[in-house]
């Protein structure tokens, strides 16, 4: 062994740990080498000093003092190490902080998803209303019928199989005017209700009236549903405001079938006389306004817009077709005020066909 | 409480809330690790100061003790990182006077001389270990003076036997060489 390796086991040879035969290599060395026997030497004394040092007391009450501090402590822990004193030296702090964190997680998760369910459920809740309004949406003021006074809001009338029973309690006039409204702005499609007015009044049934009264019916059924959409997509006021309330309301009950066809055949020949001349004030106005030849056999709702300065002329050629059983003014216009002395007015005329012998119903002088 | 008790069952009972156990365990190592606090930082005063910080940080800590390694181990490393820690605190440490303690030589010596002589050798070894770096000066602690085995040491100080020991060695070197004035040319005793 060399210097360097036998000093690097002088600590060992001072314990008198080496093995056997490193000890007699280490001995042999020092045997003959000055040097590494003076730093073993050395190095052994240095040991010694260290080690005889004595072993110093610690001062008197240090294990007194030491327990006063840990009682300090002790009375001092706050209350989540009281809680958990039983377990802090069992459950680590960090765990359980951590599982108190997720055991929170966990419960904030749960709370928002009832708040986030809880639109959605009011939402599902409210598809249903939503879908019940648009297929059935709020009647109109009705007056009170069994049918009418069941499910209101969710029974459309459209539904009610008896309209005429509703019907029946209307006026015909409001009927007509509730049956043509909603058919705004095209003309109304013939009302069913002064068939209806007309078999009460008339008693008999035709068959043809019989097939446009059950034409009428539905016509009537689909005037109502047209109505009640117009009204459901819009306010009550604006629905109304959309369908141009009429001026004049009229109803005309045509003379009889023999009587009429004089009246027919000079009024086609009018109408003929128009189309190559202009038209003249009197006896003309009626070819002039008229889209048409009223027919006899069955009620025929017509709207008209006639000028101002021609509607008693027309009134007056009216009352050669038939008599004109009613003339109600509904909208009032003053002539003196308005911007538009030219504006024609607004008729509705109802034509009924003529009466059976023995029936009379009061005239309205032109 | 019985002094029969072991130290793991004292920490049992410890965990469990017994902090009268602590107390024994206090009495029974209260020597050894002021004793190694003392050497680490040659001063009475501090010494008691922190050994009083090692013992109480240990009985916030017991919760931690899982039994894998002596109590006294386990103690030993808090004693060591408390004083190792007051070293570091304080700028020029390993050049500061350590006071002579007079009070605490062998009682045994009656010669005067004698005793003056011991004290003063006593004194330097402190001052030379003073000097030291920490790590040194622990280690010499630990071994030439706390007779620590080496097995021991390596758990405590978390090293393979192997490096304990060429550590060992070297930080008796250098405490050799700081105590050379004390050796003869030829290694007589001072």
């Amino acid at each position: 062994m060399n210097c360097n390796e036998v000093q690097n086991r002088l600590s060992e040879y001072v314990e008198k740990t080496l093995d056997a035969e490193t000890l007699k290599s280490v001995d042999d060395h020092l045997g003959f080498c000055s040097r590494c026997r003076a730093e073993a030497e050395n190095l052994a004394r240095t040991v010694q000093l260290v080690a005889a040092l004595p072993k110093t007391q610690p001062p008197v009450g240090f294990t007194t003092r030491v327990m006063a501090r840990v009682r300090e402590v002790e009375a001092h822990a706050s209350f989540w190490q009281r809680l958990l004193l039983p377990f802090r030296n069992t459950i680590p702090l960090q765990a359980t902080a951590v599982v108190l964190i997720g055991i929170l997680a966990v419960y904030m998760y749960q709370k928002e998803q009832p708040e986030k369910k809880e639109p959605l459920a009011h939402q599902n809740d409210s598809l249903p209303q939503q879908a019940e309004e648009r297929a059935v949406p709020p009647a109109p003021p009705l007056p009170a019928s069994p049918e009418s006074k069941a499910g209101v809001g969710r029974e459309a009338p459209v539904h009610d199989t008896k309209p005429q029973t509703a019907r029946r309690q209307q006026k015909p006039s409001e009927m007509l005017r509730d049956s043509n409204e909603q058919a705004r702005p095209a003309p109304p499609p013939p009302s069913s209700s002064p068939a209806i007015a007309g078999e009460e009044r008339g008693g008999g049934e035709r068959p043809k009236a019989a097939d446009q009264l059950g034409a009428g019916v539905g016509q009537l059924q689909s005037s109502e549903l047209a109505k009640e959409r117009a009204l459901r997509s819009a306010a009550p006021t604006a629905a109304r405001s959309q369908i141009a309330a009429p001026n004049y309301d009229l109803v005309l009950r045509l003379r009889e079938q023999q009587a009429l066809s004089g009246q027919v055949g000079a009024l086609r020949e009018q109408q003929e006389a128009d189309r190559t001349r202009a038209p003249q004030k009197s006896g003309g106005l009626i070819a002039r306004y008229l889209p048409g030849i009223p027919r006899s056999d069955r009620p025929e709702t017509l709207w008209l817009n006639i000028p101002q300065t021609d509607y008693d002329q027309f009134k007056k050629e009216l009352a050669t077709l038939g008599i004109i059983e009613s003339e109600r003014q509904i909208a009032t216009r003053d002539k003196e005020t308005t911007s538009k002395p030219d504006e024609p007015l607004r008729i509705r005329l109802t034509v009924l066909p003529a009466r059976d012998a023995g029936q009379q119903a009061p005239a309205v002088q032109p | 409480m019985s002094e029969g008790i072991s130290d793991s069952e004292c920490v049992q009972r410890l965990q469990q809330g017994e902090t009268d156990a602590f107390e024994l365990l206090v009495r029974r190592h209260q020597t050894t690790i002021f004793n190694l606090i003392y050497r680490m930082l040659g001063d009475y005063d501090e010494a008691a100061e922190i050994a009083q910080e090692a013992f109480l940080s240990a009985y916030k800590s017991i919760g931690q003790f899982r039994g894998e390694a002596n109590f006294s181990t386990w103690l030993y490393r808090i004693a060591l990182n408390h004083a190792n820690t007051r070293r570091n605190s304080i700028a020029g440490w390993r050049q500061r006077t350590v006071p002579l303690d007079g009070d605490h030589v062998d009682e045994r010596i009656v010669d005067p001389a004698l005793l003056v002589e011991q004290r003063e050798i006593q004194h330097q070894v402190q001052i030379a270990l003073n000097s030291l770096p920490s790590d040194d000066a622990s280690i010499i602690v630990l071994k030439d003076i706390q007779d620590v085995p080496y097995e021991q040491m390596a758990t405590m100080l978390n090293l393979p036997v192997g490096t304990v020991k060429s550590r060992l060695h070297r930080a008796r070197q250098a405490l050799k060489a700081k105590l050379a004035p004390f050796f003869s040319g030829d290694g007589k005793q001072p």
